[in-house]
Formats: structure tokens, C-alpha cells, sequence
């Protein structure tokens, strides 16, 4: 059999249509699903996001929120124990798992597989179980990159709307009090700053560190960058004064973007790179020259960037960092598992009591990011 | 909109117009569906304007999710007849759009861009909205469902 890309290359033999002329006569428009509202509504809707841009969004879209009573599943608060929790992006809708859904919902599971919920439903399919009332307007959205507040009352996120704008929202950990901070923000792998003022992020404007302060002004970049490699997974040292990130190597910077330096600089491609709660060490991802065939592993390295030791099995699975225990003493994880679906690990971070955490029967596999409570 | 951003977006259209398309109808297996998805996010971009500072990232990334927003919707909508996955496309197409119809459109997406567009699994990642690992993931799903649909095809 031809391999699979020239398996692929058959596509080219499909004729393109005049899509160029079918563009033109939707003519310039401003974001809005295919078949959105009028001109009068899409006018109503560009007045909202100004008055969600000058005021911030929360009391706004609070004012859309439905009746809550008696709708089921609703996240219930915390339970005891609540700095246990680890959140996370699933696939799922969370009312049954029946249907596959496109995109992922934010979650928390304790690290031993209880206290399983979701704090998010980012599916029209589940119309009466989200607060956005964006999500009806654009069909579906997945949710990604979720971050704890420094006290742990909240989890900030992604949200990406299937029209291509994404919102920062912040939710908190019982489920109440979603808020859209930033309408339009281009960005992902967030970082809640120790002092709860600043999210560090991964920015698509740039490809570079960004931080915005938490109620969505002030946007800036770390680094005021024109090329190199994107910066990627940035971590706050815990007192705020340093911002750890990976950009092919391992870099950290003030947040004024001043004492930018390599941190470690191995002859390998640095993935991901998360520095743990107490400032000592580095978790990293090691990656090849071809991820996809060759796989990752996860090191660990000091602060200092001296004694680089191997976290994970040598197994030929590819292992991905994703964060720290809020007392340093254990890394978050994932890995495929049987039949590659992606599963959520932990590990001490002396490398014993490897363990998956167990999802409850019928949630969707692990989605894509992670971030365990912090201490509070 | 200045003159610069609109020739940056011709740009996109003019150098990835076709490979975008064709993904998109590998994507969604319906050539309208991919042509409705792809004409919305050009215009859309045209709209956006300066504020568009990676015009092709951003027209790829929109496109596939109106595409995956018309998925869904086609999804919910259970009195919607049943389509027929690649019915109009030649044959050696037509396998492969009928064999990525069986994976979840996650691993449809990460393959296709992948495999067919040729985009690094970070800029994948960033189209999707969703990790490098997950990609990884992703694509090596793909690639171990679509191997023996492929092969039996062959036989």
C-alpha cells in the first residue's frame, strides 16, 4: 500500500471551485457565524462586545444567564479536599457521554479518580447547560488551557468558538460565576501569576509569552520579539518575580520582559517546560526531530539548569509534562494509553508511584491540558 | 482596511487557497461544506483586517471550525437525511474521504493537516486549540485506523 501522505496526495486530484468569487460576494464582514443574525442583530452584537470590551464582561453575560433550578448535573461545590483537584479539558458533553462531541469541556477529578465533575458544557448539543450565550450563537466551542486562581476558588481557560474568535473565561471551581473576560483573545497555555494579578500566556498574535492583567487589560508581551522559535507553556517562579518558559530551550524573564536568559539549553527540542510550586525544578518534555514517529519523555532538570535526570519510562510512548502538585512532590502527565487514547498521569517526582488517574465510566478520555490546585 | 492586510489575505487565498479547500472537503466529505466553510472565513478575514496579524493561521484555523460548527449542527439535526460521504469524487478519493469519515473529527482534522497540508504539529496544535501531544495523539490514532481501511480498500 502507498503510504499514508500519498494516500493524501489523491486529494489533489479534486478541482477547486470558484470559492474566491463566493467570498466576494459575502464581501468583508465582521466575525459572525455563517448564518448569523440580521444586520440589525449583528449591529445589536457589535454594540455588546464594545460594552463587554470598556466594562468587562462578567455582569454582562451574568445578565444572559437563565433560570438555574433544576437543571441537572450542575456542578456541585467543592467538596472537601478541593486543593486535590486536578482540571483538565475532556471530550465529552458530560450529560451521559452518549454523543461524540468536537470539542473538549473543562473538568475536575481528584488525582485518585474521585470527585469527578464538569464546570464547563462548551455543546449546543447540551443547550440548557452552558452560560454563554455564545455557545448558541456559534453552534459549539471547546474549552482548553484551564488555570487555578492562586487561592483555588477559580479556573481560568480557553474558550474557542467553532467561528474561530475565542474568549479568556474564568469559571469558578463549584461552577458558578462564568465570565468572559477577554471576547477576543488569541491566545492558550495559560498561567495564573502567584499574586492573582496576571495571566501568562502563550499569545497567536506573536507566537511569543504574552500577560494581560486578569480583568483583560493591559495586554503586553514578554518579550518584544520579531522571530525565533514560539514561546511555549510559560510557569510563574512562586514569588512572581520570574516567568520560566520554552522556546526550543528552556528561557525565563522578569515580567517586565527584563533578565531574559536560557535557563537550559539541551541539544534536543524542549516541548513543554513547567517550573514546579516551590521554584526548585524544571518538568520538561523532550522532543525528537520527528515528534509524531519519535515520541517525547519528560526530564527533569534544577532550576539552575544543572543535573538533568529522566522522569519517565523509557518505554517508546510519548509522554507529555503538564504541571506540578501545589507541594512539588508529584508531576501531572499524559500519555496514550490502550488503543492511544490519551490518559491523565501522575508521578513523584523522584520518579515512583506512577499511576493513571481514573476516570469515571462513560467520561470522555483525557483532551489536551492540565493544571493541579495550587495550595491556596 | 488598508491595502496590507487585504493583499496578506489575497495571499493566503492565492498560495493556500487549493490545499485549504481540499482539505476541508477531506475534513468534512462535502465539497459545499468545505467551500461555504472556506468563503466565510476569507470574508471574515477581510472584515478583521489589521487586526489580523497571521492571516493564514487564522483562515485555516476558522476555517475548520465553521466546517467542524457545520458538522455538529448536521449532527443535531436528526431529521437531516442521510448523506452520502464522497458520492461526487473519483474513486482514489472517495476511499480516503469515506475512511477519514470513520475516525472523530479530531483526529480527522490533526490528520489532514498533518499529513495532507504538511503543517508541523505546533501549527496544528494552534489550529485546533488543543496541545502538541494531543496532535501526537491524534495523528497516530489516525494513522493506526487508517492504515488497514486504506489496505482493504487496495485489496
Amino acid at each position: 500500500m502507498p503510504d499514508l501522505p500519498d494516500r493524501f496526495r489523491a486529494l489533489d486530484q479534486l478541482e477547486v471551485p470558484d470559492i474566491d468569487s463566493r467570498a466576494r460576494a459575502l464581501g468583508s464582514r465582521p466575525p459572525t457565524e455563517p448564518d448569523g443574525p440580521s444586520p440589525k442583530g449583528r449591529a445589536a452584537i457589535i454594540a455588546l462586545a464594545a460594552i463587554v470590551a470598556l466594562v468587562g464582561v462578567g455582569f454582562v453575560v451574568q445578565a444572559f444567564r437563565g433560570d438555574r433550578a433544576g437543571i441537572p448535573d450542575r456542578p456541585q461545590p467543592a467538596a472537601p479536599g478541593v486543593h486535590e483537584l486536578i482540571a483538565f479539558s475532556t471530550i465529552g458533553n458530560g450529560v451521559g457521554g452518549s454523543k461524540p462531541t468536537i470539542g473538549y469541556s473543562i473538568a475536575v477529578v481528584n488525582a485518585d479518580g474521585s470527585g469527578f465533575r464538569y464546570l464547563t458544557q462548551a455543546s449546543a448539543d447540551a443547550p440548557d447547560l452552558t452560560d454563554d450565550p455564545l455557545i448558541q450563537r456559534y453552534s459549539f466551542a471547546s474549552d482548553d488551557s484551564p488555570t487555578w486562581s492562586p487561592d483555588g476558588s477559580t479556573i481560568a481557560f480557553v474558550r474557542h468558538y467553532a467561528e474561530g474568535v475565542d474568549s479568556l473565561c474564568t469559571i469558578g471551581v463549584d461552577g458558578s460565576d462564568f465570565r468572559v473576560v477577554v471576547r477576543d483573545f488569541q491566545g492558550a497555555e495559560l498561567a495564573w501569576s502567584p499574586d492573582g494579578s496576571t495571566f501568562a500566556f502563550y499569545s497567536e498574535r506573536d507566537g511569543g509569552v504574552h500577560l494581560v492583567n486578569v480583568a483583560g487589560t493591559n495586554e503586553r508581551a514578554l518579550d518584544q520579539r520579531t522571530s525565533g522559535p514560539n514561546q511555549n507553556t510559560p510557569s510563574w517562579s512562586p514569588d512572581g518575580r520570574w516567568i520560566y518558559f520554552a522556546a526550543r530551550d528552556v528561557r525565563a524573564a522578569h515580567p517586565d520582559g527584563s533578565g531574559l536568559h536560557d535557563v537550559f539549553d539541551p541539544s534536543w527540542f524542549v516541548g513543554s517546560a513547567y517550573l514546579s510550586p516551590d521554584g526548585s525544578t524544571i518538568a520538561l518534555q523532550r522532543l525528537d526531530t520527528d515528534p509524531v514517529t519519535d515520541g517525547g519523555s519528560v526530564w527533569l532538570v534544577d532550576a539552575t539548569g544543572s543535573d538533568l535526570r529522566r522522569l519517565t519510562p523509557d518505554d517508546g510512548v510519548t509522554w507529555s509534562a503538564l504541571g506540578w502538585s501545589a507541594d512539588a512532590s508529584r508531576v501531572l502527565l499524559a500519555r496514550p494509553g490502550p488503543h492511544d487514547v490519551p490518559g491523565l498521569w501522575t508521578i513523584g517526582a523522584d520518579g515512583s508511584g506512577l499511576a493513571q488517574v481514573d476516570l469515571p465510566r462513560g467520561v470522555g478520555p483525557f483532551g489536551s491540558a492540565a493544571s493541579w490546585a495550587p495550595s491556596g | 482596511m488598508t491595502a496590507e492586510p487585504r493583499d496578506a489575505v489575497e495571499g493566503v487565498w492565492r498560495d493556500q487557497g487549493a490545499k485549504l479547500w481540499r482539505s476541508l472537503v477531506a475534513y468534512t466529505g462535502d465539497r459545499e461544506a468545505a467551500s461555504d466553510a472556506m468563503a466565510e472565513a476569507f470574508a471574515q478575514a477581510l472584515g478583521r483586517g489589521d487586526a489580523l496579524r497571521e492571516p493564514d493561521r487564522w483562515i485555516w484555523r476558522a476555517s475548520f471550525r465553521i466546517a467542524a460548527g457545520e458538522l455538529a449542527r448536521r449532527r443535531r439535526d436528526a431529521a437531516a437525511a442521510p448523506r452520502e460521504v464522497a458520492g461526487d469524487m473519483p474513486e482514489p478519493v472517495a476511499d480516503l474521504v469515506r475512511a477519514l469519515a470513520t475516525l472523530s473529527p479530531n483526529q480527522r482534522a490533526a490528520a489532514i493537516l498533518h499529513l495532507y497540508a504538511d503543517l508541523p504539529t505546533h501549527d496544528v496544535a494552534r489550529i485546533l486549540g488543543c496541545s502538541q501531544a494531543t496532535v501526537r495523539v491524534h495523528v497516530s490514532q489516525a494513522k493506526r485506523r487508517l492504515r488497514p481501511l486504506l489496505e482493504e480498500n487496495d485489496a
